[in-house]
């Protein structure tokens, strides 16, 4: 049977669901979050004769590891960075600087043309760090939804008020 | 005939959305064991290749987790709309 008294109260119970789901998400996404990121720098990979593209513009370029999953530093004191044929090594500060985020600077225009080839240590999140961003990243589209179902939650209350309203007696 | 409630479909969405964080919780925790089991062996010997398939099996439900959430989405969502355009047929 339906009442009006019934089609409102029906409200606060939704609306306290809504809540309640709204913060277990919510709670859910920042622990998961927080593990994934425990994971961070936590694994250390070996890069050896990586094609190094060569230095252009501002005569800056970053290592394709920079952008891995988790990443931490690079060990600059590993890095070497040779010509494209692997004969000849560049000497460190005279023609190139590196940082610990993987950005290379050239300060030399000797080479600065070519492509090079570079080997180096790394730390990174290891294989967990991405399906664990793709996990956050996945329950977090749960957020887009929020708007339909809320709409959905007052179409129904709007909607059964009228039914009971203008429904007729069939319906009371 | 099943009953469809009101209630019971707003109230789903609490339990729904906590088993989806557990089961990521779960998977993420899963998964960072597995890998710290499978650096455990020696890189290149069949136990640290099976491991290292298993850490990228699993890895792979991750890219099925918004397909899962549309579908809860979708089943509270039509099954709130059932219970006002459904008639009295469904009630």
């Amino acid at each position: 049977m339906m009442n009006k008294k019934g089609q409102v109260q029906a409200l606060s119970p939704a609306i306290l669901a809504l809540v309640f789901a709204a913060i277990v998400l919510v709670m859910g996404l920042v622990i998961l979050q927080g593990v994934v990121d425990t994971r961070d720098a936590t694994q250390t990979a070996t890069v050896a004769n990586e094609t190094f593209p060569a230095f252009t513009g501002a005569g800056v370029q970053t290592l394709g590891s920079a952008s891995a999953c988790g990443f931490g530093t690079i060990d600059t004191s590993s890095f070497v960075l040779f010509n494209a044929t692997g004969d000849i090594e560049e000497a460190l500060t005279t023609d190139y600087t590196i940082t610990s985020a993987g950005v290379v600077t050239n300060t030399s225009a000797t080479y600065s043309i070519y492509t090079g080839l570079v080997s180096y240590t790394y730390t990174w999140g290891g294989d967990v760090c991405q399906p664990g961003e793709d996990t956050v990243a996945g329950l977090g589209t749960f957020a887009d939804f929020w708007e339909i179902i809320v709409l959905a939650v007052v179409i129904m209350i709007v909607i059964g008020l009228l039914l009971v309203v203008f429904g007729g007696n069939r319906r009371r | 005939m099943r009953k469809i409630s009101k209630k019971g479909q707003v109230q789903s969405l609490a339990p729904a959305i906590l088993s989806l964080v557990f089961a990521a919780i779960v998977l993420v925790f899963g998964l960072v064991m597995t890998q710290e089991l499978r650096d455990t062996q020696t890189s290149g010997t069949e136990a640290y290749e099976a491991a290292n398939l298993t850490v990228e099996g699993l890895g792979t439900f991750a890219d099925f987790w918004e397909i899962i959430v549309l579908a809860i989405v979708i089943t509270v969502v039509i099954g709130l709309l059932l219970v006002v355009f459904g008639g009295g047929r469904r009630r």
